[in-house]
């Protein structure tokens, strides 16, 4: 008991890594904070509105708020169960089977089996946190809007304790092809590449559907018109088959309690028996052996390279080859072309139906600023990503200069990739003039690279190279925050002046302290000279005692 | 001389100790130099310093004439090191990783094919070069370091604990590459706690104990008089330890 305790703990530290951290930065942590709770308020406010307005809807002419409660209930949590599972099942790959302390723990006086408990203890313990996080707001908005009484808790009580066990089923039945798949895809960096990037543009597909929607919604004032009666016969017909999801809602719900009660534990008995057999057996199957083989590569030609040359290749395969960073950074910036066609043309048409006015050249500027910005977050890891090898660097016969131009560069070249395709794709698609398009591009590749310059040089200042993964995801979250909000402070700036200049051009602005003459290519002019400025501000930060900050980079 | 290290001393933060303090050596074409100590005592902290990894506070390092602070960009094409820690770029396989190498130290085409054949056979490598380094064992890890650390032929090749994970026929073949590299003029320094390697390979050792360096011992003379490295090392260290 007291070794299954110490390596519960171990593997519980490993999970939830603790929030101490030596280099604290409070405007990093702090705007971290503000944009989860952002984007956790919108979702719930977004779940909110559809809830309250499904729960009124007619079927047959009849309204039944708790019918409709426990359909759209049904479909949260099946949502829920399919996610956590999906999560659950990496963090079973990477804690159970591919972590590399077993070799450690091996040597040790401990019973495999008081290895295995731990291990799969700690697992259960990390899907219960998160299912915590995702089934309570649910459950608060549903008890804000049918107003069900104190028994509705101990019933999401009871919902709590069995739904992660169902996630956690499925992540045990698909733990093994998954691992063939992922071990498969581990030496095929292309096929890896066509398959994550198609996975992006099909979930960016998903989002543009619901940015249609959002079309809609802002057209209508009303959020009615989302839940037609294709979306209500699907969610009928899921709240049949989606089992044990059904049974779980008419818990929370306090409905056939009996039946629903005797399903969700006959199920969670099941889950419990089957997610230990298995993965037990797993966990043996892996035990001793590595679960991966590698095939030898190919043969390949001596070529030579340019000092620069040589090092942006370096670059390229530790980017391609880390599916991890492939998605982070190539996948996305595939898909940004298709995302700033569907963002464009959504407020496009908001903007023309609304005012009556086209405002093409700042709308697309601004958009295609907005994701040249999410694009980069990927170079806040410039340094971090190398990893103990950024020191290796420090021994090269190259200036510290050179080294990180070679990743600058790098990233200059796909961030420039992934603008000029986003403003050809509005060239071709939205009868974008060539001046604009050009303009536009020119504004976009600088503003990029003012992007690439800040976050590379912000991840140098606090890199943590020896870090643990999730503390170096902690850092990076802080350094991506800031990132972020002095890119958005800037095309911000940039959009709206450039509207602004739009609506006087040709116009004598009203007179506040002084009026100008607002000449039309003033609408280009301005938005240039601001990104220069950017530009200008962030190659000073960049360059200023960087042999010295590269000279610090210490493990 | 190949090595200067001159009245170097490191310190990890500004609040702690000395790490090392006053450290001198000197490293002559064709010399093998060993710096003998226990864990802790300096050696790797020395060996960074000299490699650029560690800035330092006072003292100065040369190497073939370069000075490490004023003239970094020579001074490192003039060495290879192989650390104790494998840090390699792991998504790549051995090959690419060694060209890559090559390519940072601006290696010729011919020299760099000559070099991967031949260092390919002495290491026993084979086609697993072919392979993702993420893939290696830890010694086929220090074969890859190795071959990167020579493909551009140093002149001062720098190791930190050399010996360790490599099998016996390999760890012989190292050593009989350090005779081969240094009699052509180059000068071998190693770090090793390891007494009966370093008294075998060495022509000088410099023991070093609590971050500074206790004795220089030249081994032909040593030798000559009767001289047992192992007892003679634990003598000194056991002296320091008690005063």
């Amino acid at each position: 008991m007291k070794n299954f305790l110490l390596l519960f703990k171990h593997e519980r530290r490993a999970l939830f890594p603790s929030a101490k951290n030596k280099k604290l930065d409070i405007i990093g942590g702090l705007l971290s904070a503000i944009v989860t709770l952002v984007v956790i308020g919108a979702f719930a406010l977004m779940i909110y509105a559809v809830a309250e307005s499904y729960v009124t809807i007619k079927v047959n002419k009849v309204i039944d708020p708790t019918a409709r409660a426990h359909e759209l209930l049904n479909a949260l949590y099946t949502v829920i169960v399919v996610a956590l599972g999906f999560m659950c099942l990496e963090k079973l790959r990477t804690n159970l089977v591919r972590k590399t302390d077993r070799a450690l723990f091996l040597r040790l006086p401990i019973k495999q089996s008081t290895l295995f408990l731990s291990k799969f203890a700690a697992l259960l313990l990390w899907n219960y946190v998160t299912a915590f996080f995702l089934i309570i707001p649910i459950n608060i908005i549903f008890f804000v809007i049918l107003k069900p009484g104190f028994m509705f808790w101990l019933h999401t009580a009871l919902v709590f304790i069995l739904l992660p066990l169902a996630s956690f089923l499925i992540a045990t039945l698909l733990i093994v092809p998954y691992i063939y798949v992922i071990n498969f895809l581990s030496t095929k960096y292309f096929i890896a590449f066509i398959t994550v990037s198609s996975l992006v543009i099909g979930a960016f597909l998903l989002y543009s559907r619901f940015l249609a929607a959002l079309q809609g919604l802002f057209e209508t004032s009303s959020i009615k018109f989302l839940l037609s009666t294709e979306l209500v016969k699907f969610l009928q017909t899921l709240n049949k088959f989606s089992y044990p999801a059904n049974s779980l809602a008419s818990i929370a719900l306090g409905q056939d309690m009996l039946k629903s009660i005797l399903i969700a534990g006959i199920t969670a008995i099941v889950s419990l028996v089957v997610i230990f057999v298995s993965t037990n057996a797993l966990y043996k199957l892996t035990l001793y052996r590595n679960a991966a083989h590698v095939k030898r590569g190919r043969k390949k030609m001596i070529r030579r390279r340019t000092v620069l040359g040589g090092l942006m290749r370096k670059e390229f395969i530790s980017v391609f080859r880390e599916p991890k960073h492939m998605f982070s950074y190539f996948s996305i910036a595939l898909s940004m072309p298709f995302m700033v066609y569907c963002c464009y043309t959504l407020f496009d048409t908001l903007i023309s139906n609304a005012l009556g006015l086209r405002f093409e050249f700042s709308l697309a500027l601004t958009v295609i600023l907005v994701f040249a910005i999410l694009t980069n977050t990927f170079c806040t890891t410039n340094i971090t990503r190398d990893g103990l090898t950024a020191l290796k660097a420090k021994m090269f016969p190259v200036k510290a200069s050179k080294i990180l131009f070679a990743k600058v560069w790098f990233c200059c070249i796909i961030s420039s990739l992934s603008v000029i395709a986003s403003v050809v794709v509005l060239y071709l698609t939205s009868g974008f003039s060539l001046k604009n398009s050009l303009i536009v591009a020119a504004i976009g590749l600088t503003f990029s690279l003012s992007q690439i310059l800040i976050a590379t040089r912000m991840d140098l200042n606090h890199a943590l190279l020896t870090a643990s993964p999730s503390e170096i995801a902690k850092v990076s979250n802080r350094t991506i925050a800031k990132t972020i909000t002095l890119g958005l402070f800037f095309a911000l700036i940039i959009g709206v002046l450039s509207l602004f200049v739009a609506v006087f051009a040709g116009k004598t602005t009203p007179s506040f302290l002084f009026s100008i003459d607002v000449k039309e290519s003033y609408t280009y002019l301005v938005p240039l000279a601001i990104a220069a400025f950017y530009f200008l501000i962030s190659l000073l930060y960049y360059s200023v005692r960087i042999e010295k900050s590269f000279k610090k980079l210490v493990r | 001389m190949l090595l200067e290290i001159k009245h170097l001393y490191k310190k990890y933060s500004k609040k702690a100790n000395y790490a090392i303090e006053d450290i001198n050596i000197v490293g002559a074409p064709g010399e093998i130099i060993g710096i003998l100590g226990h864990n802790g005592a300096g050696k790797s902290t020395t060996i960074k310093c000299v490699t650029g990894m560690h800035p330092y506070e006072e003292g100065s390092i040369t190497i073939a004439g370069h000075d490490l602070a004023t003239d970094p960009i020579n001074a490192k094409k003039n060495f290879g090191y192989v650390s104790d820690e494998y840090t390699l770029f792991e998504k790549m396989t051995g090959f690419e990783f060694i060209n890559f190498m090559a390519d940072v130290y601006k290696v010729r085409r011919r020299d760099r094919k000559e070099r991967i054949k031949k260092f390919q056979s002495m290491l026993a490598l084979g086609d697993s070069i072919y392979k993702p380094i993420s893939s290696y064992s830890h010694g086929m890890k220090q074969k890859v370091s190795f071959m990167g650390a020579l493909i551009h032929d140093p002149k001062v090749f720098i190791l930190d604990e050399p010996m360790v994970g490599l099998d016996p026929h390999t760890s012989n073949q190292v050593k009989n590459f350090f005779r081969e590299h240094s009699s052509r003029g180059n000068l071998v320094i190693f770090s090793s706690h390891n007494l009966d390697v370093v008294e075998k390979m060495c022509d000088r050792v410099y023991i070093i104990d609590q971050g500074q360096i206790l004795q220089e011992l030249d081994m032909a003379v040593f030798k000559s008089i009767g001289g047992d490295l192992e007892s003679y090392f634990l003598s000194m260290t056991q002296r320091v330890a008690k005063a």
